[in-house]
């Protein structure tokens, strides 16, 4: 699966290896991207691949046919990843709150440019007003409209 | 979906509309990153194999209630400054009727529906994300998550930071200021603009963009 719908020429001098979908073709679709919050900047593998779509493998950081080289340093002994160092590699801007300790690590800047890297939608999944969650996906087979409003 | 940091501040609409489809809340406006949302109300449409057929754009329910409402209220009777927000208020410009006739079309043809867009025209369409837009919105989630969990007063340099860097995005302004001045979303010495000012520099009927069929 390809992970870009573009047919734009992708740049080749930053050390990233870019593979384009072809006209038509549809990539996977996570949730991601999206800022993830953090309270460790080393995280385990699964549960970083979980919220950014990235899969580390001897290649690199891995999101469909796209991999990004890594240092030795982005692993831990422990296994475990080190965002500070997976964070520039990748694309995404990594902050924090000191007070409260809490990192956030933002969205990677999209593929094309654009916020919609593929026109398919992600598994959104949000709370109702109860809390309940909903997931966008159980209402495949039918045409869904996505209304944003708000109370201000 | 209600972008609304504050979920009970959605909770009253939501029981007065007695909705039958699901309606959602996206506390960290995680539809602005996903999607490019940037405003209220917008829509985007996915058909039955969860493909996005068109990208956010304005979508007002065939009126736009706000609107209507800004030309009934008689402006002698307020205050200068008020009477300003008004007036500019009153430019704003909408499509209603385009919107709800592409819906209906799409919903009566399907596929074969002319506003059904193909996917790499969704993409050109979605909106252009920067290095400073996926800063601001991890400083938007910041943000919302520290008000969340019970100091608002450290969110807010979080959101000042998501406006600067995101300086188009209306649902980081909005939402921010309605904390500070409700509904009016008027200067306070928090944040460095205010809704009447911010809309005044691009001109209110500039506020959303026209509907592209």
């Amino acid at each position: 699966m390809c992970p870009l719908v573009s047919t734009r020429a992708l740049p080749t001098d930053d050390g990233r290896q870019w593979i384009a979908c072809g006209p038509g073709e549809i990539p996977p679709a996570p949730q991601y991207p999206r800022a993830v919050l953090l309270d460790d900047l080393k995280v385990d593998p699964d549960e970083f691949a979980a919220r950014t779509g990235w899969v580390v493998k001897p290649e690199g950081a891995c999101k469909g046919d796209i991999c990004v080289p890594l240092p030795e340093t982005a692993r831990a002994a422990d296994g475990r990843l080190d965002v500070a160092v997976l964070a520039p590699r990748l694309g995404m801007p990594l902050l924090r709150d000191d007070g409260a300790g809490v990192w956030a690590l933002g969205p990677e800047t999209g593929l094309t440019g654009r916020a919609l890297t593929t026109a398919t939608a992600p598994d959104l999944t949000l709370p109702d007003v109860n809390g309940a969650p909903f997931r966008l996906s159980s209402l495949r087979g039918q045409k869904v409209v996505m209304v944003a409003w708000a109370s201000w | 979906m209600a972008l609304d940091v504050d979920a009970e501040a959605a909770r009253e609409f939501i029981e007065a509309a007695h909705p039958e489809h699901p309606s959602l809340v996206d506390t960290a406006h995680v539809l602005d990153e996903l999607f490019g949302v940037v405003n209220v109300p917008n829509g985007l449409w996915i058909d039955e194999d969860g493909v996005i057929v068109r990208p956010p754009e304005p979508a007002h329910p065939g009126r736009n209630p706000a609107t209507e409402a800004f030309r009934k209220m008689d402006v002698t009777t307020l205050p200068p400054e008020l009477a300003d927000v008004l007036l500019e208020a009153r430019k704003i410009r909408s499509d209603p009727d385009v919107y709800v006739a592409m819906l209906r079309d799409w919903a009566e043809h399907g596929a074969a529906s002319r506003f059904r867009l193909a996917p790499e025209e969704v993409v050109r369409r979605s909106r252009p994300r920067s290095t400073d837009g996926a800063t601001a919105a991890a400083h938007f989630e910041l943000g919302q998550h520290l008000h969340l969990t019970g100091d608002h007063r450290v969110a807010i340099p979080h959101w000042r930071e998501a406006h600067r860097l995101d300086p188009d995005n209306w649902t980081y302004r909005r939402n921010a200021w309605n904390f500070e001045d409700p509904v009016r979303q008027g200067h306070t010495d928090v944040y460095d603009s205010s809704w009447y000012e911010d809309i005044k520099k691009i001109g209110a009927e500039n506020y959303y963009p026209p509907i592209q069929p």
